[in-house]
């Protein structure tokens, strides 16, 4: 893979020029990716707040899988073909087929912005 | 998100437009849906005079931002905005991702509407930690809670 920039992997430690999966300033192999982060991807945080205006998490609910981020629903398919053991060019190729044969809204985005959900009252 | 960041206030910014509102001139109006554009240079001022934003080209699977819903991807889900000491604040309450991300340098990201033409500028705010480098094919994930927006 010419022009591509060695990164190394926060969870297996291995450093490579193979696609990865850039969690903010985090970054893992698709096939890495630890569960805290598929749990990010996949549920919606709900906070309370104290007195002085603290956010604290009190529960993450599952978003279901049709209402995904259209990015999230992509991931899993990138994800589930390193897990088969598909890495590096070969991995970048299908995510090339992939993008290629999606067929995504031709305005580039795919989900509309769902309501918001109530705070939990402290 | 953090660092310099706030409420856009160049020549199609809102902050101009949110407070003309608050003082009884004419409504703000945003157009649905919000989305995000992923940048290679962030802004280092509101009003985008110095350091300018540069969004990413249309390249991968990323389609540059222009006039009405084109390009970006899509907003997550926010919480209910909550009263602070300060103001008020509303942050993102799931993730948000793109795949088969392009070459490209990731400083930030800025939050625009959908309006016709020429979208309206929002939010913008460097990358916590700092810009990464992206490869070609890598998947990019803003993270539930980061999208962090306060006013006071």
């Amino acid at each position: 893979m010419p022009d591509r920039v060695a990164m190394r992997c926060d969870i297996c430690g291995q450093t490579d020029d193979h696609p990865k999966h850039h969690y903010m300033n985090q970054t893992f192999h698709h096939d890495c990716t630890p569960a805290y982060v598929l749990d990010d991807m996949t549920h919606e945080t709900f906070y309370t707040r104290d007195a002085a205006g603290n956010a604290f998490v009190t529960s993450r609910v599952p978003i279901p899988e049709e209402n995904w981020h259209p990015g999230t629903k992509m991931y899993f398919k990138i994800r589930e073909k390193a897990l088969s053991g598909t890495h590096g060019n070969e991995l970048l190729a299908h995510i090339e087929r992939l993008h290629e044969s999606h067929v995504q809204d031709p305005e580039g985005l795919g989900m509309e912005p769902k309501l918001m959900v109530p705070e939990q009252e402290v | 998100m953090s660092g310099t960041s706030g409420l856009c206030s160049d020549a199609n910014g809102v902050a101009q437009l949110v407070i003309a509102h608050l003082n009884g001139g004419t409504a703000l109006a945003l157009t649905t849906p919000l989305k995000i554009a992923f940048l290679s240079t962030v802004r280092t001022n509101n009003n985008n005079t110095a350091t300018a934003d540069v969004e990413w080209t249309t390249a991968g699977s990323y389609t540059a931002t222009a006039g009405g819903s084109t390009g970006g991807i899509a907003m997550p889900t926010m919480a209910a905005a909550s009263a602070t000491t300060t103001g008020a604040t509303q942050n993102s309450n799931a993730a948000a991702t793109l795949t088969g991300a392009p070459a490209q340098t990731w400083a930030g990201n800025r939050i625009q509407d959908s309006t016709a033409v020429t979208n309206k500028n929002i939010w913008y705010a460097p990358l916590t930690g700092g810009s990464k480098t992206i490869n070609s094919g890598d998947s990019c994930t803003i993270s539930s809670g980061s999208l962090q927006t306060a006013v006071g």
